[in-house]
Parts: C-alpha cells; structure tokens; sequence
C-alpha cells in the first residue's frame, strides 16, 4: 500500500514535469526575445558586415553603408529619439517639421554610428545583460578594445509590439539623446527653430 | 487524493500560461516609428538567404529551425514565421535568436545566456518622460558661459594648430606599444591621488586594490611601463580623484568652467584637481617649474597620440560643439561619482 502510493506520487510528480517542460516550450516560443537579444542581433549583424572581406574594397563603400544602415535602422527608432531630444520644442513643431526633423537627426546619428563603426577592429563585445520593466527596459555592453581599454555602454529600450527599439545609447555615462537635448536647447533659446535645422542641415553635408 | 493533486498541477499550469501569455500579447503600441523603421517581420522578408535550413525537434513536440543568411550568419528560431517566407510550411509565432557561432549543436539550447541586472527600479523607466522639467542635476550652471566659450575656442586652436601636429609627428616615430606603456607608468604615478581618494570614500577594497596594482606594476612592470596587474592578476583601476570624493560628500559641481589647456571642469573639481596635485609625486621628484611643466607637457602631447581622432569625431557629431562637451563632463561626472 506505501510501496504503491509512493510509485503513483512519483508518476504524478513526472506528469507535472512534463507538463512544466511542455509549457515552458510554449513559453519560449511566444514571448518575444528580452532587449539583450535585439541589440545582439543587430551588433553581430553589423560586424559581419564590417567584416565581410568581399565588402572591405573602397568601390563596395555604399553597399556596406547601405548595409549598415538597414540593420540600424531596425533597432534605432529615430521617432523616439527626435521626440526626446527636442523635449519641450517637439510640441510646438507642426506634422510637416516633425517629418523633417526626424529624417534629419536620424540621418546624423546613422553616420555618427557608421563613421564609429568603420574603424572596428576586433574590439570585443561583452553583453552583461538586461532589465525590464513593462514596455521599458535597459540593456548593458561592455566593449574592450585591443589596448584593454573598457568601455561601458547602456542601451535604453523601449517594446513596440514583439521588438525592442532603442531610443538612447549612453557611453561613460554620457546619454547621447541627454547631449543632443542640451544642444538643440542651447541653440533654440539663442536663436530659432529654423536656425536648428540649418545647422543640421549642414552637419549631415559635411563630409 | 490523486484528483486533487492534478487539479492543483493544473491550476498552477494553467496560472503560469496565462501569466505568460498575458505578458506576450501586451498591448501594441501602433505609433509612426513602426513605419519609419519597418516591422520586424518585414526585414525578415526582404532579408536575401541562402538556403538550406536544418529542422531539429525541440523536444517538446516542436522544433528549431537552423539558417544562415548570406552574411553567412547562423540563426535558430523555432518560430515558422521568423523563418524567410520560401522555406515556411506552417504558421505559428515565435522569436528569433542569433546563435553563437561556436555553439554547434543548437537542439534545444538557447546560446545567449542573459543575466538580470542589479539595477534601481528607478533607473529603467524612460528618463525622459517628462519634457517641461529638467532633472536639475542634467545641467550645470555656466554663469560665465561668455569667459567659457572664449576658452573652448582657444582649446580648439591649440588642439588644432599645436597638439594635434605635434602628437601627429610624435605618433609616427615612436611605435604604439611604447606610447601605452608611457602612458602607463603616468598612470601609476599618480597612484596616491586615487589609492587615498578611495580611502576618503571608504572604498576600501578600492584602496587595497591601487595599493596591490602599485607594487605589481612598479616592479614586475617594470616601473610602471606594463599593465601586469590588469593582464595577469585581473585588478581593475579605480579611477577615483578629489573632485568625486567631494561629490560622493554631496557637494554639487557648483559651476561650470572651462580652463583654458586642462579644459573642461567645475568649481567642485578645480578645489579637486588643487588638492589632489599635493597627492602627485611629480610635484615632489620635479619641483623646478620648467621642467615640471615639460613633463606634463610630454604627458599631454603622449596621451593625445593615442586618443588622435577622438576630438574630430566629437565635433563632427556636434551641433554646437561648446554645449555639448559641457553636458558630456557633466554626465560623466555624476556617472563616476555614482559609481
């Protein structure tokens, strides 16, 4: 009787194993991947490409910045960005400026990021991992270059439907969108609007 | 008896299905940015593969699927959909992972191990949010913003007509390693400034470990010159300095300054960077201001032969270069003091 009760407790504790087992295989194919995995994907992505030796050839240029840019763009969302970093201007712009600014800005921090990119060479990229909280999340990279030097990175995420986008990259601790947010402010209360875009305008020709 | 067990298994289950779910099909977010950047499906789409796909069960009645795109990038997914449209044979939803490319067998292990984070709630949600109120603490107050900017711009010049030319000539006779090791042994020099800022911070784990780099470095690096102590003993600098100290006390930047030559600093860091040259040993082995100063100097023009190009980038990136180097210190700053 003992025996018999203790075989069948062990074939229901198997039962509920494998049902556990069962739940966590649903579990992971319906919940999207964590910040971590987005921005993974998209870094080993862009070293591929970068170290792709059939594109290292100078007439390959813009098709390794083409590239470059579809991958960035999947991760980057220059909307949220451009929201943040004109902060209490961004109201006052009608839909037509709103359109403009971000195809600027995001035009200007692709390149800030191609031209960073360009000159990998074997820096390491170490993922320390992530933390969310609801439709917010961070994620943390640490990039050692070959002379050792560390650099500590911080991705800030936010989720729209099953994927993470990135809308501020901090290095040292320095958030870029905060940078730019001092910028565009210095500049808007010393002059304009329209003196911004200009300046951005200009920027993005320079070569 | 049996009964109940089940039922208390399967309530369990079924609670952590519909938590799972529940968390998965948060509500979307529809907003421009999913126009501007595209959905993921849709790169998924346009994406160019080779094909071939390896299909392994999953051991739960499912399986993972094995492609590498034409970067010759692997990825494993056991969701069809994430899978380029010519190989799918059914529906179901999932997610995509890259694999590592030093994992081989991907049956049913997920390759990127991803650890939580100990962070401050706080420090997730978006710092952003609110538009109209600055975080007092995100800008520095620049009374002499006028005096600063005249500065700023005497730094560009001499960055760009002195220093830049000079570490540019200096950079092509003297080979990289030598430079990191000068470099180095600078470093350790000024290894009280640190060893005692820690002290005063009660870091003292830091303290001991500046104290354990110093006598490596100094002796089986060889004066200074090698890194040993980070390549072999793994000890990490603590780059600490009075000015932190004095803010880990809570005292704030007070106001921004731009000196000209050592650049940009605060009233806080100024008081730091006087008190913390009482801890430099240079002030002590030189004290012949001529030639104190040629050693800094030699200090500058080395270290900015290995930092060449860092300016340029930066100004390249700036709209109003002045304002933006004045946040970066800023952050910077509160970065290393929270540290």
């Amino acid at each position: 009787m003992f025996k018999k009760g203790g075989v069948m407790r062990l074939k229901n504790i198997f039962q509920g194993i494998v049902f556990l087992l069962l739940i966590t295989g649903i579990s992971i194919s319906s919940v999207a991947g964590g910040p971590m995995e987005a921005i993974k994907e998209t870094t080993d992505k862009i070293i591929a490409i970068l170290s792709d030796p059939e594109l290292k050839a100078p007439e390959k240029a813009s098709e390794r910045d083409r590239l470059i840019r579809k991958e960035v763009d999947e991760l980057f969302d220059w909307v949220e960005m451009s929201r943040r970093a004109l902060a209490r201007h961004w109201r006052k712009r009608t839909k037509q400026e709103k359109k403009e600014f971000i195809d600027l800005f995001g035009k200007l921090l692709e390149r800030t990021y191609r031209d960073k990119v360009h000159t990998y060479s074997g820096e390491k990229f170490i993922y320390l991992g992530d933390k969310v909280d609801g439709d917010y999340g961070i994620g943390k990279v640490k990039i050692v270059t070959e002379q050792g030097t560390e650099i500590p990175v911080k991705y800030r995420v936010k989720r729209k439907g099953n994927s993470w986008y990135v809308y501020d990259v901090s290095i040292e601790g320095v958030s870029l969108i905060n940078n730019y947010r001092t910028q565009f402010n210095t500049i808007m209360v010393r002059s304009s609007y329209k003196e911004l875009v200009e300046k951005l305008k200009a920027k993005i020709a320079e070569k | 008896m049996r009964k109940i067990h089940n039922i208390i298994i399967f309530s369990v289950l079924w609670f952590m299905q519909a938590s799972v779910f529940s968390f998965a099909e948060s509500p979307e977010v529809s907003s421009p940015a999913q126009d501007a950047s595209g959905g993921q499906v849709d790169w998924v789409a346009e994406l160019e593969l080779v094909p071939g796909v390896e299909v392994i069960p999953d051991g739960f009645g499912g399986h993972f699927y094995h492609y590498k795109d034409r970067m010759g990038n692997k990825h494993i997914t056991n969701s069809i959909d994430y899978i380029p449209r010519e190989f799918r044979t059914s529906e179901t939803t999932g997610v995509i992972l890259p694999v590592d490319l030093n994992v081989q067998d991907g049956a049913g292990k997920m390759p990127l191990e991803i650890s939580k984070l100990e962070e401050p709630e706080n420090s997730i949600r978006d710092p952003f949010e609110d538009d109209e109120t600055w975080k007092s603490e995100n800008i520095i107050p620049d009374p002499l913003e006028p005096v600063n900017r005249v500065f700023f711009y005497f730094n560009d010049k001499l960055y760009f007509w002195i220093l830049k030319p000079v570490a540019t000539g200096y950079e092509k006779v003297v080979p990289e390693p030598v430079r990191v090791g000068v470099n180095n042994f600078f470093s350790n020099l000024i290894t009280p400034i640190r060893a005692v800022n820690c002290l005063f911070q009660g870091k003292n784990k830091g303290f001991e470990t500046e104290i354990a780099r110093f006598l490596v470095n100094s002796t089986i690096g060889v004066a200074g010159f090698g890194d040993p102590a980070k390549k072999i003993f793994n000890l990490d600098k603590h780059d600490e300095d009075l000015g932190q100290t004095l803010g880990s006390y809570g005292l704030g930047p007070g106001i921004y300054i731009n000196w000209p030559v050592l650049g940009p600093s605060s009233f806080r860091d100024t008081v730091g960077l006087v008190g913390d040259s009482f801890l430099n040993p240079l002030n002590y082995l030189v004290d012949t201001t001529k030639y104190n100063l040629a050693i800094r100097s030699y200090d500058m023009v080395n270290e900015t032969s290995l930092r060449l190009g860092e300016y340029e980038s930066f100004k390249k990136a700036a709209l109003d270069p002045y304002s933006s180097l004045r946040d970066a210190y800023n952050q910077n700053r509160i970065h290393k003091i929270n540290e």
